[in-house]
């Protein structure tokens, strides 16, 4: 009986993580724009505090989203324009914007895991970069 | 001394037909690789390519020139760079075949890609197994013709458009056949299209894809069996005619889909075998009229975030649920539609309707906020529900209504099918 009680215990934990949550590329649609998610180099999330999940095609639909709505954030996750399909963490992330980033919803942004990265393909993309902060009082 | 400025234009006019010189490329010609005759090519010139296969990487186009094959020769770009790369107005590309460019993420790799040139025509081209198909970028007065694209996508994500406009104006894309891509046409800040007689089909995401693009018309066109319909989105005055919107099923699909679209018409279309047929969210002023309606899942889902568009003159036939929306506020019009499931009478025989008809189920809001419900369709208590709320309207709109329904449904001559 005890070991029953412990693993509905856990299993409640378990469901309670905000862990992120891989992207179906394909299948998923955008929160706010209702497209379907296709570039795998743009996809992003947000988990509110009480876990649910909000997929975006791009950095500019999941910022609009956030200052439209205002949600409790959990955390936000953003694809690392280096690494397409891999999910980072959007508030530590640096975002460049750029007239030659063409994403999904004509917001020409682009996210990268360190400012090292940053700098290094503000080459190929020249134009501003910018942090969390920056990028929703814009 | 007029004859002399005749016959000195004669002159002048020969000598600039002697200039326009055509190239013969061939294997077992003096010029047997396209390269070379680009290179010797001069403004005006024709390139005449036979029958064969030849090999392309990223050949870029740079003279107004006239690329003419004689029964599709072959340009395969054997998975290295882009196909063919137009940089000079005026260059004309006919009856020839691209095929086999490089896909992934470092760029847009494109059969045909069309940087920064005017008066460019594409017409009787054949692209196979492209990434994307045909790019145009900051290029003007396009004519894209009577092309064949399809392309054989491994997986969704990894696949590009077929014919793709960023930063244009005044293009015109008709009878294309365009399957196996991305979104089959996908307008980007595109101004003034037209987009007539073309058949998208079998595309992965979108038939054809409108984002920040105003003033556009697309008329003739087939759009079915695409992942996810048509979607126009964040765009003004745009007008839609007589297209075919077919076999569009899917948990998110729609016939096509309208976000935040403005001051725009859709006229005598046919939406038949779709989940959703017309989908509405932040519209406003679009005049719907005209439309046929069949045998979809949902015929209209208008959110309440839309206002001032009117329906006029539509059939609803056969449809699981005829009007849904989410919310009680609504500021849109219906006025003398025909609806297959009104149960009205019309005693003054003017083919009229007495009793308005309320298009929005009980049970279609009900679906709307529970979607799981969705399990008591056609059950008995379903009917019961409906036939109550329909006497006595208390959860759905009141002011959803058509005031003025038909008797009988329109024929409208559907486009092609």
């Amino acid at each position: 009986m005890k070991k029953h009680l412990k693993l509905t215990l856990l299993s409640l934990l378990v469901s309670c993580t905000t862990g992120p949550v891989p992207i179906k590329y394909g299948k998923d649609n955008c929160e706010l724009c209702k497209m379907t998610i296709m570039d795998n180099k743009f996809g992003s999330e947000i988990i509110t505090d009480k876990g649910k999940v909000m997929k975006f095609d791009s950095d500019e639909c999941m910022r609009d989203y956030y200052n439209k709505e205002k949600p409790k954030l959990g955390s936000v996750l953003v694809t690392d324009f280096n690494k397409p399909g891999t999910l980072i963490d959007g508030k530590t992330a640096y975002y460049i914007h750029s007239d030659k980033m063409k994403s999904p919803m004509g917001g020409n942004l682009g996210a990268f895991a360190s400012k090292k990265d940053a700098d290094e393909a503000s080459k190929r993309f020249p134009g501003d970069i910018w942090t969390w902060e920056k990028l929703i009082s814009q | 001394m007029r004859i002399f400025k005749f016959f000195f234009f004669f002159l002048f006019s020969g000598i600039y037909c002697a200039n326009a010189r055509t190239i013969q490329v061939c294997k077992s010609c003096e010029i047997s690789n396209l390269e070379t005759a680009v290179e010797l090519a001069q403004d005006g010139d024709v390139i005449r390519i036979q029958k064969g296969t030849y090999n392309i990487n990223n050949l870029e186009i740079n003279k107004k020139i006239r690329l003419i094959g004689e029964d599709f020769p072959i340009l395969d770009a054997g998975f290295k760079d882009d196909g063919l790369l137009v940089t000079a107005d005026g260059v004309e590309i006919y009856s020839i075949e691209v095929r086999n460019t490089k896909r992934g993420n470092l760029k847009d790799f494109s059969g045909i890609r069309i940087d920064g040139a005017d008066n460019v025509i594409v017409w009787g081209v054949r692209i196979y197994n492209a990434f994307f198909g045909v790019y145009l970028s900051n290029s003007n007065n396009a004519l894209i013709y009577g092309n064949v694209l399809v392309g054989i996508a491994p997986d969704q994500t990894s696949s590009g458009d077929g014919i793709r406009l960023w930063k244009c104006r005044n293009v015109k894309i008709i009878k294309n056949y365009v399957s196996g891509h991305r979104d089959g046409i996908y307008f980007e800040f595109a101004y003034n299209g037209e987009i007539k007689n073309n058949k998208s089909i079998k595309n992965l995401r979108y038939g054809l894809h409108f984002m920040f693009s105003d003033t556009n018309w697309f008329a003739d066109n087939l759009f079915t069996h695409n992942g996810t319909g048509v979607a126009v989105m964040y765009s003004s005055h745009i007008t839609m005619l007589r297209n075919g919107f077919y076999q569009n099923w899917g948990s998110a699909s729609y016939g096509m889909l309208l976000k935040d679209i403005k001051d725009s018409r859709i006229q005598q279309n046919m939406f038949k075998m779709n989940t959703i047929a017309l989908y509405f969210e932040g519209s406003s002023r679009v005049k719907v009229d005209s439309n046929s309606f069949m045998e979809n899942g949902w015929a209209l889902k208008l959110l309440s975030s839309c206002s001032q568009d009117s329906f006029l003159t539509n059939n609803f036939i056969a449809n699981t649920f005829d009007v849904s929306t989410n919310g009680t506020l609504f500021l849109n019009y219906f006025h003398e539609n025909y609806w297959e499931k009104y149960t009205g009478y019309d005693i003054n025989k003017d083919k009229i309707g007495d009793v308005p008809h309320r298009p929005v189920s009980m049970y279609s809001m009900m679906v709307e906020n529970m979607p799981f419900v969705i399990f008591f369709m056609r059950s008995f208590i379903v009917d019961l529900m409906n036939k109550a709320e329909q006497n006595i309207p208390s959860i759905t709109p009141e002011n959803v209504l058509d005031s003025a329904p038909r008797m009988h449904a329109f024929k409208y001559n559907a486009s092609s099918s």
